[in-house]
C-alpha cells in the first residue's frame, strides 16, 4: 500500500496520483483538507530487539495497519495554513488534533521501514543554504563564491571587488525562506546599513546557463533553461519573457554528482539547481527536497511523475 | 584553541570549561548570545572553503577555520535583539540567523561536539518515536511509546527511581549499570549518530531500569572527570592529526 499525502489537486500530487492510477498501484491519499475524516495511531513496543513500529492510518472508516504501509509520498503544506485552520484560536480543540495528526504522521514516516520521498528530517537540510552548500562542494560541484554578513563595510568590500572584476552581485535567502534572487544594483548601495540587523547572503553571479536536474532514486532528468532574468522562476515579471525549458543530458560525471548528491542527503526524490559555465562545468546552487516538479515535466515531458511512482511501488531503485 | 560555546546559565558547560583548563588545554567559553548579537559577522563561502570572522563585544573574534575543537551547547537561538521587529521580520530574521548558525557550526575545522542538525542546533534533540524505536533496535529494555499518551496517564505519574549514564565516542561514563545495557547505550549513540549522548533510565518494579529518555546535550558532570579527560583526549588527538 502507497499512501500519497498533501492536497490532491496540487498539480505534483496530482500527476503522481495519475501515474499512480496508469500502473494500478494499490494507493490512498490522505487529503490534509479532509483532516477531519483521517486518523493516526502510533505504537513503539517495547519488545528489546525490535522496537517494533504499530498503529493504523484511518482514512474515511477505512483502517490500514502502518505495517502494511510501504512507500508515502509527501508534499505536506503547513497544516496553521489549512483553510478551516487558519482562521482559529491557539488553542482550539480543533486546531491541537489537526497539528497531532500531522506530527505523528510525520515522526511515524521518519521511522517507517517503507520507501519515503522525502522523510521530513532528511528534508531540513533545505532550510540552510550554506549549511547545504557544505555537501554540495564535498560531492565536487562548484559552489558561488558567497559573503554573508551583517557588516555593511565588509558587504561594500565584497561588491566592490566583484564589481571590479566584471561581475554581478546577487542576493538572496540564506534560510529555506522562499525569495527572489535579486541582482544588486547600485540604488541598493543606499540601504546596505539595513544588514546591520540581520547577516544577508551576497554571491558573485555565476554566468552560464540553469539546468534543473530531478533525481528519483537512480533515475535522473535534467532540463536545460533558457532565460534572461536573474531567477527564471519569476522570469515573466524580471525580463519580460517566459524561460523555456528543453530536455537535456548530463555528462556521466555531472550525473554521477547528482545521484550521490541526493543520497548523500538522504533525498531520494530531489530537484538540483546547476548552472553550466562556460568553462563546460556545473556550479550548483542548491537541492530542493520537495521539488514542484510538475512545471519541468508540463514544459519538457519528461516522465519524472511515471518515476516516481515506480519508485513508490518498488519497480526501480 | 577549544570553544565552548554556550548560553551563560549552562552550568554543565562552565564545569567542563574548569576541567579543560585543570587538563591544560586552551579553551574558550563563548556565549552563544554574544554570537548572535555579534555586530561583526563576515563569513565567506567558497570552492576551497570557509572562512570569516566574528567580532564578539568583549574584543575576541571567532575564526571558524582556526577552531581547533567546539563544544557546541545551542540549546535556543537567542532573539532579544530582534524583538522589536514586527511579527513578519522577526520570523525572517530567525530563520536567516538560525539557517546562517548552522552553517557557521558545521564550518568549524576541529571537530564539533555534537554537530548541529538541522532541525536540532543542538545537534542531539530526537523525536520520541524515534528515540523509543531505536533504543529498542539497539537492545535496551524500554517502556514504551504510544501517540495517545497522555502526561497525565496515571502509570507515567507514578514516581520513579531515575538514572543517567553518558555515552561518548563509544564509552560509557557516570554509574555502573549492568554490561549489557551499557552495550545497548553505546549502540543507541551510533544509531543516532552522535558523538556524545546522555541517557535516561527509569526503574520498573517488575523489568528492572528501563529507557526512558535520550538527549545530547548532556550534563558533563553525570560523567565526571573520567568524562572531561575523554573529550579533552579526543581534541588533542584530532589536532595532533590535522
Amino acid at each position: 500500500m502507497i499512501v500519497v499525502a498533501g492536497i490532491p489537486g496540487e498539480r505534483p500530487t496530482e500527476l503522481l496520483i495519475e501515474a499512480l492510477d496508469e500502473i494500478g498501484a494499490n494507493y490512498r491519499c490522505f487529503d490534509q483538507r479532509r483532516h477531519e475524516a483521517t486518523g493516526l495511531s502510533l505504537a513503539i513496543s517495547n519488545d528489546v530487539g525490535g522496537g517494533a513500529i504499530g498503529g493504523e492510518l484511518v482514512i474515511d472508516g477505512e483502517r490500514m495497519a502502518l505495517s502494511d504501509i510501504t512507500a508515502v509520498f509527501l508534499r505536506i503544506m503547513d497544516d496553521n495554513l489549512l483553510p478551516d485552520i487558519a482562521t482559529l484560536p491557539p488553542g482550539d480543540p480543533r486546531r491541537s488534533r489537526c497539528r497531532q495528526l500531522h506530527e505523528t504522521f510525520l515522526r511515524w514516516t521518519d521511522i517507517s521501514p517503507g520507501r519515503v520521498l522525502n522523510r521530513p528530517t532528511d528534508m531540513a537540510s533545505n532550510q540552510s543554504k550554506p549549511y547545504q552548500a557544505h555537501v554540495i562542494r564535498e560531492i565536487g560541484f562548484s559552489i558561488p563564491e558567497t559573503l554573508i554578513t551583517n557588516d555593511p563595510d565588509a558587504a561594500r568590500d565584497f561588491i566592490e571587488t566583484v564589481w571590479n572584476t566584471g561581475g554581478r552581485v546577487i542576493y538572496k535567502s540564506i534560510s529555506g525562506v522562499r525569495s527572489v534572487v535579486q541582482t544588486l544594483r547600485t540604488d541598493d548601495l543606499k540601504r546596505l546599513d539595513r544588514i546591520r540587523w540581520c547577516p544577508t547572503q551576497f554571491q558573485r553571479y555565476v554566468a552560464g546557463t540553469d539546468i534543473r536536474v530531478h533525481v528519483v532514486g537512480h533515475s535522473v532528468f535534467a532540463a536545460r533553461i533558457e532565460s534572461e532574468a536573474t531567477d527564471y522562476r519569476y522570469a515573466a515579471r524580471q525580463s519580460g519573457a517566459d524561460a523555456v525549458l528543453s530536455p537535456t543530458e548530463l555528462d556521466t560525471t555531472t550525473r554521477a554528482r547528482c545521484i550521490a548528491l541526493a543520497e548523500r542527503l538522504r533525498l531520494p526524490l530531489s530537484g538540483i539547481d546547476l548552472r553550466e559555465m562556460p568553462s563546460g562545468d556545473h556550479a550548483c546552487f542548491e537541492v530542493n527536497p520537495s521539488p514542484a516538479y510538475s512545471y519541468y515535466q508540463d514544459r519538457t515531458g519528461h516522465p519524472i511523475a511515471a518515476a516516481i511512482a515506480r519508485y513508490l511501488a518498488g519497480e526501480s531503485d | 584553541m577549544i570553544v565552548i560555546l554556550c548560553h551563560p546559565f549552562d552550568e554543565a558547560a562552565l564545569w567542563l570549561c574548569h576541567q579543560f583548563r585543570l587538563l591544560g588545554l586552551d579553551v574558550e567559553p563563548v556565549a552563544v548570545e554574544a554570537l548572535v548579537y555579534s555586530r561583526k559577522i563576515v563569513h565567506r563561502l567558497g570552492d576551497l572553503g570557509d572562512t570569516g570572522e566574528i567580532h564578539l563585544s568583549d574584543g575576541r573574534v571567532l575564526r571558524p577555520e582556526s577552531i581547533r575543537g567546539l563544544i557546541n551547547r545551542v540549546c535556543f537561538l537567542p532573539l532579544a535583539h530582534i524583538e522589536r521587529a514586527t511579527p513578519g521580520d522577526r520570523t525572517y530574521a530567525s530563520e536567516e540567523l538560525n539557517a546562517f548558525l548552522l552553517a557557521w557550526l558545521d564550518s568549524v575545522a576541529g571537530p564539533v561536539i555534537n554537530p548541529a542538525q538541522p532541525l536540532s542546533l543542538d545537534g542531539g534533540a530526537f523525536p520520541s518515536p524515534t528515540l523509543f524505536h531505536l533504543a529498542a533496535v539497539a537492545g535496551l529494555p524500554t517502556e514504551g511509546w504510544r501517540s495517545d499518551a497522555r502526561p497525565g496517564d496515571p502509570a507515567l505519574a507514578v514516581p520513579r527511581a531515575t538514572q543517567d549514564v553518558v555515552v561518548f565516542d563509544s564509552r560509557t561514563f557516570g554509574p555502573l549499570i549492568p554490561r549489557g545495557l551499557q552495550a545497548g547505550c553505546r549502540q543507541l549513540a551510533l544509531l543516532l549518530g552522535v558523538p556524545l549522548l546522555q541517557i535516561t533510565f527509569r526503574h520498573s518494579d517488575d523489568r528492572g531500569w528501563l529507557f526512558h529518555a535520550a538527549h545530547g546535550l548532556a550534563d558533563f558532570r553525570v560523567g565526571g572527570r573520567p568524562l572531561a579527560a575523554a573529550i579533552a583526549t579526543t581534541f588533542r588527538r584530532r589536532a595532533a592529526a590535522a
